[in-house]
């Protein structure tokens, strides 16, 4: 390590010396105020600051940057003891094979380059990169993970033997509320973390105990009819300070944000409904999940709701129920769609018709036409010919269709997502028997569609009014499956959300 | 034929009827008000005219339903002038009609659209007098909302005595409502009032009481909260003065 890093180090090490005697000292007095004297709301302004944790994070924060400092400086002496091993071995390599480590033009080639510097036997392994970076991975499995935290707060003292954790009791009244609780679960993501904004607006998981109360509030916000509750659904949307104030801690504000946000539900209706909606939405990333599913299933033309739902999950079967399907859940309805991307479009379809011929009126005018007809070789008393269908005139009217058969593909990849979705909230939810109907259903209209589309097609080079009727009866007949799509699709998400509450025959 | 089969269509859903019938009508306040209630496009203006319409009449609920939707639009369209004005307006019908709960819920939204604005002196009176009516007619989910608003400002103000007292309404609101979750982030709330009075030792106690009862309901999410709180003081007052103080509690002879 060079000189001027030495002494850069030590002086880091003072610092830290002297924050964590200041930190000691802020623990140990916490307030300002001395014991018997009057209490006015000013003083008490001004001492919450010591009560709350902003004064404790103040100190930890700087903590905390100066031990990344100290952990950057430490990393750059190994880094370049590492580089200059590295080195050696790059030149021993190039050496071996009688070059430098400059390769071919095939360089980015991962194959390449391990057949230029050896075979699968003779693994040599260089070390091209100068400087080590600390490396962030976020890691997206197929559930909503807890982030990396920006987690400066200091680590939880034990508790449970003060306030030992119950089994849960049976849930009455606004308790049946469950969705804000689900980032209450951890304790240590609750105690002592910094509420600056500066640091709030990196929480960005759905189990983060100030995001989760975002998210439901978004939700609420937007797909409620009560003002009251898009008004609460706006406060905690992009939230309102004053259920930030730092005054009472991390805890307490995290607690006002859940209680709002169950506040809001309540109002909204009852849980099996709106809780079932809200769960619902939280999932994000499912449609990602899906769709990188469905890609590999494609391939293999397997490219159905079932099959990518039972790939997603890494389940051998899907839960089923025999009974009747459950009547369906609105709002759970909306907060699927949410998760799914826009609607494709749609143009409506119709037919390319070149305008009729017209006919000249004006006998002047017509007989200088059969003049020039018959000097530029035409017979003047042939009858206009009948029009025929061309490619031209039907390209509209395929083109909605091919927009029907991408959009029923990706409803089987929609439908897989929800019902992923539904099952991350309920397990036991009975989601077979939807996917399968849906996925009958889909392929009933993918072949009204196919047989539409290939009238449409056999047409070509007919006579437009004998065809006519048939061309117009396979348009409407285009129109109607995007039609049924489009309900087919609003009916399955409304069912899906409400099969949160069905428990399948062997959970009962 | 008449307005009331107008009213009955919409009610089953047969919008586009009742519409054709309401074309054929001079508008007056009900044809214009079930007018805005079927047409879909520029639902601004038609609600407007709805609401310039009853307001010629005394305060109705027909006013009160178009005042509540020219809200809602206006909220959509993001015309938070009109919200407001609309909002105004909401609050005095229903002052007018006796009907309490729509008062108070009225109120709270014009509060919290204050607050939004980032206006918390305008958005104050409003929030306060919500909270108040709220407790007058035990409006118990708008205690615990509202309140809790009301709560982080005066905290953020120091106003600890008013935190404190608001805080056992909300508490008793929440212990009706079974929502534990709050009832555990006024306790919070009141703990951290009793350390700023540096009474310690009573801010451990009420929260050691509180995590007793949540526990006895199996509350683990709740019981989180206020075990976090408990985290918290630890970390504020020193691990050994924090149980030191708990023994104390636990043992009062010695």
């Amino acid at each position: 390590m060079p000189a001027d890093a030495r002494q850069q180090h030590r002086s880091l090490e003072q610092q830290r010396n002297k924050l964590s005697e200041q930190l000691q000292e802020q623990i140990q007095t916490p307030e300002l105020y001395q014991e018997g004297s009057e209490l006015d709301n000013s003083k008490a302004a001004q001492m919450q600051m010591h009560s709350g944790n902003e004064a404790i994070q103040d100190l930890l924060d700087q903590l905390n940057n100066i031990d990344s400092a100290l952990s950057d400086l430490d990393m750059e002496g190994q880094d370049e003891d590492f580089e200059e091993d590295v080195e050696l071995d790059v030149e021993h390599a190039a050496s071996i094979k009688g070059g430098t480590d400059d390769g071919p033009d095939g360089d980015d080639d991962p194959w390449a380059q391990e057949f230029f510097h050896g075979g699968d036997g003779d693994p040599i392994l260089i070390k091209r990169r100068r400087r080590r970076r600390k490396r962030i991975t976020k890691i997206v499995d197929s559930k909503e993970s807890m982030s990396d935290k920006q987690s400066t707060a200091p680590t939880p003292p034990v508790l449970d033997d003060i306030l030992p954790t119950p089994q849960q009791g049976q849930r009455t009244g606004d308790s049946r509320y469950i969705a804000p609780e689900l980032a209450l679960r951890k304790l240590s993501s609750l105690i002592g973390h910094s509420l600056k904004p500066e640091d709030l607006q990196f929480r960005q998981d759905v189990d983060d105990p100030i995001r989760l109360p975002v998210e439901i509030g978004k939700f609420l916000e937007s797909e409620s009819q009560n003002e009251l509750v898009a008004s609460w659904g706006s406060m905690l949307g992009s939230p309102d300070p004053s259920l930030l104030s730092p005054q009472g801690g991390f805890s307490t504000a995290t607690g006002r944000l859940a209680s709002l946000s169950i506040c809001a539900e309540a109002m909204q209706g009852p849980p099996q409904q709106v809780d079932t909606a809200v769960q619902l939405s939280l999932h994000h990333n499912v449609w990602e999940h899906c769709r990188d599913i469905a890609k590999k299933l494609a391939h293999r033309g397997e490219l159905h709701a079932p099959k990518i739902a039972q790939y997603a999950l890494r389940e051998d079967s899907l839960p089923d129920s025999k009974g009747p399907l459950p009547k369906p859940n609105v709002l759970g309805g909306t907060a699927l769609k949410r998760l799914l991307p826009a609607d494709m479009a749609f143009l409506k379809p119709s037919l390319m018709i070149p305008p009729e011929e017209a006919i000249e009126e004006d006998d002047l005018l017509a007989n200088l036409d059969m003049v020039l007809a018959e000097f530029t070789g035409g017979n003047p008393f042939k009858p206009p010919s009948a029009p025929m269908i061309t490619s031209e005139t039907i390209h509209p009217a395929l083109q909605a269709t091919n927009q029907i058969l991408n959009a029923l593909g990706r409803t089987q990849v929609e439908m897989a997502t929800a019902s992923v979705a539904v099952h991350r909230v309920r397990p036991t939810a009975p989601i077979l028997s939807i996917l399968t109907h849906c996925d009958d259903m889909l392929r009933s209209i993918a072949r009204k569609a196919i047989k539409a589309g290939k009238i449409l097609e056999n047409s070509v080079d007919e006579p437009l009014f004998e065809r006519r009727s048939n061309l117009e009866q396979s348009i409407s007949e285009i129109i109607e499956c995007h039609k049924s799509l489009h309900s087919l699709k609003r009916w399955a998400l409304m069912t899906f959300a409400s099969s949160v509450q069905v428990h399948t025959e062997s959970m009962k | 034929m008449n307005i009331q089969t107008a009213r009955q269509w919409i009610a089953n859903g047969k919008r586009q009827k009742a519409l054709q019938w309401l074309q054929t009508q001079s508008d007056n306040p009900d044809v214009l008000l079930l007018k805005a209630l079927c047409i879909d496009e520029e639902k601004n203006l038609h609600w407007h005219n709805a609401i310039e319409a009853l307001s010629q009449y005394p305060s109705s609920k027909d006013l009160l339903l178009a005042l509540g939707q020219g809200i809602a639009q206006a909220r959509k369209d993001h015309d938070a002038l009109l919200q407001e004005q609309y909002l105004l307006r909401a609050i005095t019908v229903a002052s007018d009609i006796n009907n309490p709960i729509q008062h108070i819920h009225w109120i709270s939204i014009l509060a919290n659209l204050h607050l939004r604005q980032g206006n918390p002196e305008k958005g104050l009176p409003f929030l306060k007098h919500s909270v108040q009516l709220s407790i007058a007619h035990e409006h118990h989910l708008v205690i615990i909302a509202q309140g809790l608003i009301l709560i982080g400002l005066w905290f953020s103000k120091g106003d600890i005595n008013r935190v404190s007292a608001l805080s056992l309404s909300i508490e008793d609101a929440a212990i009706h409502r079974h929502n534990w979750i709050a009832l555990a982030t006024v306790r919070n709330t009141r703990a951290s009032c009793l350390l700023i009075r540096e009474q310690h030792s009573e801010a451990i106690q009420l929260l050691l009481e509180t995590g007793d009862f949540l526990y006895s309901k199996g509350a683990v999410s709740a019981l989180n909260i206020v075990k976090a709180r408990l985290g918290e003081i630890h970390l504020l007052l020193g691990k050994e003065t924090v149980r030191t103080i708990i023994q104390q509690l636990q043992n009062p002879e010695s």
